[in-house]
């Protein structure tokens, strides 16, 4: 009873922190929520256009071919003008060549794309070198990029219509001029409309077929769930070293040596530490994936897997927390330590890496060596879908360690006391 | 052991590495008495009664607090004991019942006996008005006497005290030395330490005088005070430094001793009102003037003094 009566104690000691109840439940849930607002169409791609907003990129064209309305410049041109490009281009046109660098050089636009003159002799005849120029601010990557793979999807379309010439010749004869023009137009605006088709997700002779939204919730809860349980571990092992800092905080106050001055023994004294630690970081957990459940809607996996995979967390936290504080003096000393040991060996053991689809061999080599790339083994498996023989491993090696850690630290903290 | 004592130390040892705290300390207090450990700081005091209290364990001896033996009956030597440290020990963020209710289940208490014993200790130290304010936010004396009340939730037959009026202000420590006599006028065993030899003087029924880990005196205040043969001391500062008349005051009659260090004179003697006149009568012979005079009558200051040949206050 007076174990319980020193856990609620602390609890209710470690609950009255500002600082412990930011650090324990706000912040666990705050930064994988603010990643999510910052990033949160691009996690979820279940909105079209809601993924990352690309800023519209300023065309200027100088159309020298004057070749008519069916000229390839023209052509191009309206390519570059149509309605499909207008959440990506603000296309303008200009009279010569000089005002479209200019635009670009004074800002005014990102890309000048330049027309030569003989630009439909060469795209229908074949005849002549003429290359499409491109002027861009240098400042500029990603609009440049855009426009210089719609060219190149444009040149493609000539490519095809040049050879469409070429068989279409082989086969009838020399064809006039007029002729070849109609059939380069007739293949060019084929090849535009294809175009358009692909961007708008239709393919003619490929029909790819799966169940989008599924498909992005999947997507949705594998990027923040892997987020939230980085956090989640993360702050698991700062709250149990956080209360056992308590441990040494009493003894700073006095109020540990007077506890020892009472019938209570002092194996129920530091019982009833420990026992505050696993209930608060059990709380903790509890709490932060509720809440994250709620707000970013994640699947955390089968709940008995769930469960294996939180008792592993809590024990192994638990365990590593009076560990370090065992070695730790005094509580000038314990926020340093407890912040740098805390933060490599969650990296180390790839905490934060648990997004990266492909981490580098050695990450993983290094985190079997430390208790919290244990703890991350079991809730990926946890959340990936795992099997319960899959999970079990992590979760038992866990436990051990943190039985381990604890038998170490209770150790200590008995010798120091004794 | 005899437990015919509320407490009896039996040659009580404690090192700290090379440094001998405490040398085989022995003494006994009789039950309903409150004895005094008297010492500069350093002495030794604090070592001992953490013994007594269970926090440190001897190195050798043993000590009885109501007949329990603090080495193998540990829990209920201490269930016998209350103890108020010297430094304030509550919850701070805690209020002073919620404090008082945590510390009477440390003691054992619950239910209905609890509720009630932390009302009374709230009636003795005085904080019922207040039994619900954050104990943090309380003044200086009101949490000396929370730390009082805790000690005392169990109504233990023997409470110890390590210098309780340590950094307050006169008024408090007026109050915690009233406190300690009425707890001692209800029947309580009071061990009490202190470097304060007006405390012990005024509280104690009997003291022993600890230096460097060990007792150099036990007694009452009127038994202590025959060690230094009852005498008064005067110390005396002169203009200047003269032979003569220090040579002159050694031949005045009832004057036992005399020495000189840094300019000041000081005297043994028996009754001050009678030697002072020749002091000053052979000063102004010699064209000395006596610039300050001070006389102690005999006090715990002189027991010290005596025994060690420094000043309590000096350490």
């Amino acid at each position: 009873m007076k174990i319980l009566d020193i856990a609620f104690k602390d609890i209710k000691h470690s609950l009255g922190s500002g600082f412990g109840i930011v650090m324990m439940f706000i912040v666990p849930i705050m930064i994988p929520a603010i990643i999510y607002v910052a990033f949160g169409g691009a996690l979820d791609g279940s909105a079209n256009s809601s993924g990352f907003d690309i800023a519209v990129t300023r065309v200027v064209v100088a159309n020298l071919d004057r070749a008519g309305e069916e000229s390839a410049g023209a052509i191009l041109t309206e390519f570059l003008q149509s309605a499909n490009l207008k959440s990506l281009l603000q296309t303008s046109i200009v009279d010569d060549e000089a005002t479209a660098r200019n635009r670009v050089s004074t800002q005014q636009a990102d890309v000048a794309v330049i027309i030569p003159a003989d630009f439909s002799q060469a795209a229908f005849t074949g005849s002549g070198e003429s290359n499409v120029v491109m002027v861009h601010d240098p400042v500029s990557t990603i609009g440049p990029l855009i426009v210089k793979q719609l060219l190149a999807q444009f040149a493609d379309g000539f490519s095809g219509a040049r050879i469409t010439l070429d068989v279409a010749a082989q086969q009838l004869g020399p064809l006039e001029a007029a002729t070849a023009q109609a059939i380069a137009a007739q293949y060019a605006q084929w090849a535009q409309a294809q175009g358009q088709q692909q961007s708008n997700g239709q393919h003619p002779v490929l029909t790819v077929q799966a169940p989008p939204v599924k498909a992005a919730a999947r997507n949705t809860a594998s990027m923040m769930s892997s987020m939230t349980v980085g956090m989640l571990v993360f702050f698991a092992f700062f709250t149990a070293a956080f209360m056992a800092e308590s441990i040494l905080k009493e003894d700073e106050d006095g109020t540990l040596p007077r506890l020892f001055t009472t019938p209570a023994a002092r194996a129920t004294i530091l019982g009833g530490k420990f026992t505050a630690i696993f209930l608060m970081v059990t709380v903790q957990v509890a709490v932060v994936m509720l809440i994250s459940s709620l707000l970013f809607r994640i699947t955390w996996g089968d709940p008995l897997l769930v469960v294996l995979s939180v008792v592993g967390l809590v024990i192994c936290a638990a365990g590593f927390g009076l560990f370090l504080l065992s070695f730790i003096k005094n509580t000038r000393q314990a926020g340093p330590i407890i912040g740098g040991v805390l933060t490599v060996t969650s990296m180390l053991g790839g905490l934060y890496s648990m997004t990266i689809p492909n981490p580098p061999a050695f990450m993983d080599t290094m985190s079997l060596f430390l208790p919290q790339g244990w703890v991350m083994r079991s809730w990926k498996l946890t959340l990936n879908g795992g099997q319960l023989i899959e999970v079990l491993l992590p979760v038992l090696v866990a436990v051990v360690i943190g039985a381990v850690l604890f038998g170490i630290g209770t150790l200590n903290f008995r010798r120091r006391y004794a | 052991m005899n437990t015919g004592f509320a407490i009896e130390a039996q040659g009580l040892k404690k090192s700290f590495g090379e440094l001998q705290a405490v040398k085989g300390v022995s003494f006994r207090a009789q039950k309903g008495e409150i004895l005094s450990l008297l010492g500069p700081n350093g002495a030794g005091k604090s070592t001992t009664i953490s013994m007594l209290s269970g926090l440190l364990h001897p190195d050798d001896g043993d000590a009885c607090i109501e007949g329990h033996s603090i080495r193998h009956d540990a829990r209920d030597a201490r269930a016998a004991l209350g103890v108020v440290p010297q430094d304030i020990a509550i919850y701070p963020d805690l209020s002073a019942r919620e404090n008082l209710v945590f510390w009477g289940k440390m003691y054992g208490l619950r239910g209905a006996a609890l509720k009630q014993r932390v009302d009374e200790v709230l009636e003795i130290i005085g904080l019922v008005d207040r039994q619900k304010g954050a104990s943090g936010k309380f003044s200086g004396g009101m949490k000396r006497r929370l730390n009082i009340g805790i000690a005392l939730l169990h109504k233990p037959q023997v409470v110890i005290m390590d210098e309780p009026t340590v950094g307050i202000d006169p008024q408090s420590r007026r109050n915690i030395l009233d406190s300690v006599k009425e707890l001692n006028a209800q029947g309580m065993t009071v061990l009490y330490t202190t470097h304060y030899m007006e405390e012990a003087q005024e509280l104690s029924d009997h003291i022993a005088v600890m230096d460097h880990g060990e007792i150099i005196a036990y007694g009452t205040h009127a038994e202590l005070i025959k060690v230094v043969g009852e005498q008064d001391r005067i110390t005396v500062t002169t203009n200047i430094e003269s032979d003569g008349v220090i040579e002159a005051w050694r031949k005045v009659e009832g004057v036992h001793q005399i020495s000189r260090t840094d300019g000041t004179v000081a005297l043994l003697a028996d009754d001050s009102n009678v030697v002072l006149p020749h002091l000053f009568e052979d000063a102004a012979r010699a064209h000395v003037r006596i610039t300050s005079v001070d006389v102690q009558e005999p006090n715990l200051e002189a027991v010290f003094l005596h025994l060690t040949g420094r000043a309590l206050r000096d350490e």
